[in-house]
């Protein structure tokens, strides 16, 4: 029954005391969060600290949850909010918008389209794999942010923009890119 | 062109780039973060792992039960309503309750009283029975300490039975001692006059009503009485007719004829036994009014 709840009534039954429904909204969401985190940092004791934190963050702030707005977005806003501030200590880590790829046009010519079914693309699946964790992290930051918000947290462009702090559109512009840009370092198979 | 529908495609889910991002190789979180995790937030809610959760019903449940509760006094009771509406009528009913109560209560402290003096006097007079009624050295004063306690318990059952309606003294047991007026008679003639007076009070309370005496010995048999036994005078409530009935049983036989009750005052007299002459004078003139009195009989 607790596995059917949505997440804003196991938050709310969390702040009302119910300590099982955080169980179930843990589980529920600790390996995307946790994946986006590693993902973005790119280390595993930083993203085992910054997910801890994040975690006791919502926590300490139940009685001040809502149920305005999706958990996934309140969540992912504060991983996002930690992730900065963790990016802010370390420049070598900041997040550059300059790597970002303004020009769509050019990108979307760039990148063959689908080729449809092929049975090399699923021998290959395991290569296509390792190339897109490779391409992912290659990903320039705000991109990859974007697109792991959409993979991991299932969030719409409105979402991510809410979390992200940023215009809809900027969000939409930053997706687009990191999915053209991963399509065309997998060779258009996908 | 083709970019921005394949982004739609992705958008839509139909992607292969979403598939493929979903194969990739799971990064499991260690164990020991979801236990830390897990503790921080039990405990922030004072909850320890695997505690049954706070049962939310519990107040909603509650308020219907007291609104239930609150219906069903104003269902069965509709006076308090009445009550609440007439306050006057209430109130009266109120005093008319409590002044019931009052008597109920006076009569019940009455008749506690009264046993309580029944009890004080029995034990006087087992203690008066137990006693001789003659001491080597003291001619008379024990019986005339005891025989007031013996009339003041008989008064006390006398008291008794007004209060709880029965019929007369006579008629009541004899709770203090089964047969006094036999032990009485033995011991008389032993006594000092007062004290066989005494012991006449006492023996006389078993008599009729019917014998009567002169008001003044009366007069001073209870005042004795009331001299010699004032704690239980004070306590129990002296009815009139019993004190009556103790002043007429203090003369001699009444009931005697006239010409023998005459040869017993005369011999009185000759005794010395003014005074008791005198009384028994003046009990035969007020029994006798009509019958002639010898000259010689009179007592200056």
């Amino acid at each position: 029954m607790r596995d059917e709840a949505a997440d804003e009534q196991l938050m709310e039954h969390y702040r009302d005391g119910d300590a099982g429904a955080f169980d179930a909204l843990y589980h529920r969401h600790k390996g995307g969060l946790y994946r986006y985190l590693f993902r973005q940092c790119k280390d595993k004791g930083v993203a085992e600290e910054l997910f801890q934190d994040v975690w006791s963050n919502i926590i300490r702030s139940r009685e001040r949850y809502q149920p305005s707005a999706k958990f996934t977005t309140f969540l992912y806003q504060v991983a996002h909010n930690r992730l900065v501030d963790y990016i802010r200590q370390r420049p070598e880590l900041a997040l550059s918008l300059d790597a970002e790829n303004e020009d769509s046009d050019s990108l979307a010519e760039s990148i063959p389209a689908a080729p449809g079914t092929q049975p090399e693309v699923l021998l290959e699946r395991k290569r296509l794999i390792e190339i897109m964790v490779e391409q992912i992290d290659a990903l320039p930051a705000l991109q990859r942010e974007a697109f792991l918000l959409r993979e991991e947290a299932g969030l719409s462009l409105e979402e991510i923009a809410l979390v992200t702090s940023v215009t809809p559109e900027t969000a939409k512009s930053r997706l687009r890119y990191a999915v053209a840009k991963l399509r065309e370092s997998l060779g258009g198979l996908v | 062109m083709s970019q921005n529908r394949e982004f739609e495609k992705y958008l839509q889910g139909k992607s292969g780039l979403t598939q493929l991002y979903a194969d990739l190789p799971k990064i499991e979180l260690p164990d020991h973060l979801d236990a830390a995790i897990l503790a921080e937030a039990h405990r922030a809610v004072g909850a320890r792992p695997g505690a049954k959760p706070k049962r939310r019903w519990a107040i909603p449940l509650s308020m219907v039960a007291t609104l239930f509760l609150a219906v069903m006094i104003a269902l069965q009771f509709p006076s308090l309503l009445k009550d609440a509406a007439s306050p006057q009528q209430y109130k009266e009913e109120k005093i008319a309750a409590l002044m019931d109560g009052n008597m109920a209560e006076r009569s019940a402290s009455e008749s506690e009283q009264s046993k309580v003096v029944q009890k004080q006097a029995r034990e006087k007079f087992e203690i008066s029975r137990d006693e001789p009624a003659t001491m080597p050295g003291e001619t008379g004063a024990p019986a005339r300490k005891n025989a007031p306690v013996f009339a003041a318990a008989k008064e006390s059952e006398a008291d008794e039975n007004k209060y709880i309606g029965t019929t007369s003294v006579v008629a009541f047991p004899p709770v203090a001692s089964p047969s006094p007026a036999p032990a009485r008679a033995g011991e008389r003639a032993a006594m000092p006059p007062e004290s066989r007076e005494s012991a006449g009070i006492a023996s006389g309370m078993a008599l009729s009503k019917e014998k009567k005496s002169s008001g003044k010995a009366a007069a001073s048999v209870s005042d004795s009485l009331e001299r010699q036994a004032p704690a239980v005078m004070m306590t129990a409530p002296k009815p009139v007719q019993l004190k009556r009935d103790l002043v007429q049983s203090v003369t001699v036989d009444e009931n005697l004829p006239p010409d023998e009750w005459l040869v017993r005052i005369k011999r009185l007299k000759q005794e010395g036994k003014l005074d008791e002459a005198r009384k028994e004078l003046a009990a035969f003139i007020k029994r006798y009014p009509d019958h002639p009195v010898p000259i010689a009989l009179e007592i200056k």
